[in-house]
């Protein structure tokens, strides 16, 4: 990092330099007032990390609160009427957890906590080796463990059994103090976690917001550039792993239905739909500056004169339109409504393309993490 | 032929000859080591799974962690001994050796720099450079000359004035001059720039600029040349690769241009730069103070050597032609676009599925380049024919491994140029597994049309 802002200082003196050149060579004197049209980065930073990063962290973090207080209650007095609140407050949380999902650049990059929050598929021989501890079971013994016994996915399979009742699932929790403990442990160690990435954006804490708008350069370390990165991923993640995979697109076939994210829930189209949702929200910055205007500013346009903007924005509705056009949960819609699952598989690779050839290529950012030369 | 041969044979100051090799020594040491800093050597030869080496150098091979960095720290040292004029011919010649050993790794690090890198080293090998201001005449005071033939410096100014007057001509296409593609699409997105910035955006300023690039590389080796242009010629080239090295990320070689490009001033200019250097400098007097042991003799050449650079220049004078065999535009089938000095020409993007079909039980099921690739080869691979043909035999071979017998493997492409829109690229029928690469034309790119738009293919 520090070399490369010693090297933009390099290139902004020879830049008013050579300029004074440039001038003399094309003989422009006349650019007064065209500051107004300007399209800036950071205003269009500081829309989305403000009205959408921001707010979004912040809900994740109160859904984690009362997920963990919904662990305590059922913990306190177990009984079918507290698991269905716990369960509610565990959608709650997973949803909005899919709404800063797709974020992978500041807090959650530099304290790598990702995988800690939602790594699936996960690891119920590890789930169950963790439980059967002699250990005190707490927080602390959470932290310790690896990231595939803990987070979302790993509360998930304590408290959800789509195969069995929930009374199964009651017995389950009550047979064991072990496993409630592990329970509120998971549900406490979630809230810390999300608790940090809102407290690392938050002005008045870390401030991650102030770093994410004032690094508003197009280099490969810039918000703007890793922003579009974080879009790509994970729409290639949601065409590949949560509807592909699934699909059999890596199995030659085979359909894999347990390898779908959410299942035991039953919610893996729900989390899709939030993923695709929180994707176009940042792409359109909501009622504010995004991408969609950037693209605008660069006059961004296919052979037919049509504005890219409005054709990515097009397959965002379709991508969604699509998923949502499945009636049941994913698990049974690979079998019952295979047409309709292939067709959102099929409306997200266009999404991809658009995203990651066009939109890429058209707003000249690198499809990369890694810097390196071109010519 | 015979008033040629004595214009390219009479003797000239070999001063521009061993101060090039001083400046092209020392550069090079630096891109290495800000190539090595930058952790490209991880990035690039260690972290891919998979490479994509040139059609009949399929033997070069990456060789791993600690082989790569010893490459690198031998390419480095290489570069530093040539600089310094120590074992000359070895240092070159391993340089070279090294070099080009590395950029035949992988198509996805291509870059015409790269490429003048190892062809100016390979002409360097052929030259004396190390026969005056070296350490090689302190170990060896014979070996001191004060002049050489012209054609040892002449080859160099021939084959810079070819990666100029070539990157020039190939500016001369419709896109280029008329619709100001694909600078149109880059300059706006350096708006951020100081004072320049805000200009970038005007389309005008694109065309001023598409057309200056053009004429600019057309015109400046004559420029170079003629004594009486030479200085306002290099003024521009200062200016011009300073402009890319802003508006562009090209790495170290506008440096590389603008240090080379000095080799055409006179050999008093090289002469001030050298007793310059002294000035500064004391201890390196010795370099030139040492009287040689015996009679000064002039430079012995083999004919086989003028032969060798004759077929050279031929093909370098060529080679950027070839393309005109194969059918389609250039820019969309990239046949023939390598080694052409076609530099910064296009913008291209692309995204590719690769369908994968067991035709014994019928059974079928997609590859995609993310789970293979890093996201430059990707990148890289998803845009150029050649590239594709050689990932589906990987993939083929990956689906061999899983007990796919003869896996039919085929290729959902979309491609964008200069901002068409992503359009079908390849044929979605074909089955790449058994297509075989050669330098025949691909039928199986998809002619680019100005109509097609972004649709799904059925499989």
């Amino acid at each position: 990092m520090k070399v490369k802002k010693d090297h933009f200082r390099i290139k902004s003196v020879l830049c008013q330099v050579l300029s004074a050149a440039v001038l003399l060579t094309i003989g422009c004197s006349d650019d007064s007032g065209s500051e107004s049209d300007d399209f800036d980065r950071s205003v269009m930073l500081d829309n989305i990390g403000k009205n959408i990063i921001l707010p979004n962290y912040q809900d994740f973090h109160q859904a984690t609160l009362l997920l963990r207080d919904a662990a305590t209650d059922f913990a306190d007095s177990p009984s079918s009427q507290n698991l269905l609140e716990l369960q509610a407050k565990w959608q709650t949380a997973a949803s909005s957890w899919k709404s800063v999902e797709m974020i992978d650049l500041g807090p959650i990059d530099q304290l790598a906590l990702k995988t800690s929050i939602d790594n699936w598929p996960t690891n119920t021989i590890a789930i169950e080796d963790a439980i059967a501890t002699d250990e005190v079971i707490n927080e602390d013994f959470v932290k310790s463990l690896g990231s595939s016994s803990k987070g979302l996915p790993a509360i998930e399979y304590l408290i959800f059994d789509p195969e069995a009742e929930n009374q199964v699932v009651l017995n389950e929790l009550t047979g064991s103090t072990n496993r409630l403990l592990y329970l509120q442990a998971l549900c406490q160690n979630l809230s810390s976690l999300a608790g940090q990435l809102s407290n690392g954006w938050d002005p008045a804490d870390g401030n991650y917001l102030n770093t994410f708008v004032q690094t508003d350069g197009k280099d490969v370390g810039s918000s703007i550039n890793m922003l579009a990165n974080n879009i790509i991923f994970l729409t290639e993640i949601v065409k590949n792993d949560k509807l592909g995979v699934p699909l059999g697109k890596k199995s030659l076939g085979e359909l894999l239905p347990k390898d779908a994210e959410a299942w035991r829930s039953q919610l893996s189209l729900a989390f899709i739909l939030e993923n695709l949702r929180t994707l176009k929200d940042i792409y359109t910055g909501l009622n504010g500056a995004g991408f969609d205007d950037y693209l605008d500013h660069v006059d961004a346009k296919d052979l037919q004169g049509e504005a890219l903007s409005q054709i990515i924005e097009a397959q965002f509705d379709s991508s969604i339109e699509a998923a949502e056009a499945i009636s049941m949960p994913l698990v049974d819609a690979l079998t019952l409504e295979k047409d309709k699952v292939e067709q959102a598989f099929d409306e997200t690779q266009l999404l991809v393309v658009l995203l990651k050839a066009d939109m890429m290529s058209s707003l000249g950012l690198l499809v990369t993490f890694s810097d390196n030369d071109g010519d | 032929m015979r008033k040629v041969i004595s214009h390219i044979t009479s003797p000239v100051s070999i001063a521009p000859l061993v101060v090039f090799r001083v400046l092209f020594g020392l550069i090079m040491f630096m891109s290495i080591v800000r190539f090595v800093i930058n952790g490209w050597v991880y990035d690039q030869y260690i972290a891919p799974k998979f490479f994509f080496p040139y059609f009949g150098f399929e033997w070069i091979k990456p060789l791993g962690e600690n082989g790569m960095y010893a490459l690198f720290a031998l390419m480095g040292l290489s570069a530093l001994m040539v600089m310094l004029g120590c074992f000359y011919r070895i240092f070159i010649i391993l340089f070279f050796l090294s070099f080009t050993y590395v950029e035949l790794i992988d198509k996805t690090n291509y870059l015409n720099h790269y490429y003048f890198v190892s062809i100016i080293s390979f002409l360097l090998i052929l030259v004396p450079a190390h026969r005056y201001f070296s350490l090689d005449i302190l170990r060896k005071p014979s070996l001191k000359l004060l002049e050489v033939p012209a054609w040892t410096i002449g080859i160099i100014k021939c084959q810079l004035g070819i990666v100029y007057f070539y990157a020039g001509l190939a500016k001369l296409n419709s896109e280029w001059l008329f619709e100001a593609l694909p600078l149109k699409i880059w300059l706006p997105a350096n708006e951020g720039l100081p004072v320049i910035g805000p200009m970038l955006k005007y389309t005008w300023v694109a065309f001023a600029l598409s057309w200056f690039g053009a004429v600019y590389d057309s015109f400046i080796p004559f420029l170079l040349v003629y004594r009486k242009t030479r200085l306002f010629a290099y003024a521009l080239v200062v200016f011009f690769h300073l402009m890319t090295w802003l508006l562009f990320p090209i790495g170290m070689f506008p440096f590389i241009m603008i240090l080379s490009t000095l080799i055409f001033f006179s050999s008093e200019f090289h002469k001030s730069i050298i007793t310059g250097l002294i000035r500064v400098f004391k201890f390196l007097k010795v370099f030139i103070q040492i009287k040689p042991a015996s009679q000064l003799t002039g430079y012995t050449y083999n004919r086989v050597l003028i032969y060798l650079l004759c077929i050279h220049f031929a093909i370098q004078l060529l080679m950027p032609f070839r393309y005109t065999l194969y059918p389609g535009k250039l820019f969309w089938t990239e046949e023939g676009y390598r080694f052409s000095w076609r530099v910064m020409l296009m913008e291209k993007a692309g995204y590719i599925t690769f369908h994968i079909e067991d035709p014994g039980t019928g059974r079928k099921g997609e590859a995609y380049a993310r789970d293979y690739l890093t996201p430059n080869q990707e990148k890289m691979m998803s845009t150029q024919p050649d590239m594709i043909l050689q990932f589906a035999h990987f993939l083929k071979k990956e689906y061999q491994r899983k007990g796919v017998k003869n896996p039919v493997v085929r290729a959902e492409a979309y491609v964008t140029l200069n901002g068409s829109g992503s359009r079908p690229f390849l044929d979605p029928a074909v089955n790449l597994a058994i297509e075989k690469e050669s330098f025949r034309h691909k039928r199986w790119i998809l002619p680019f049309k100005e109509d097609n738009i972004l649709s799904k293919n059925s499989y």
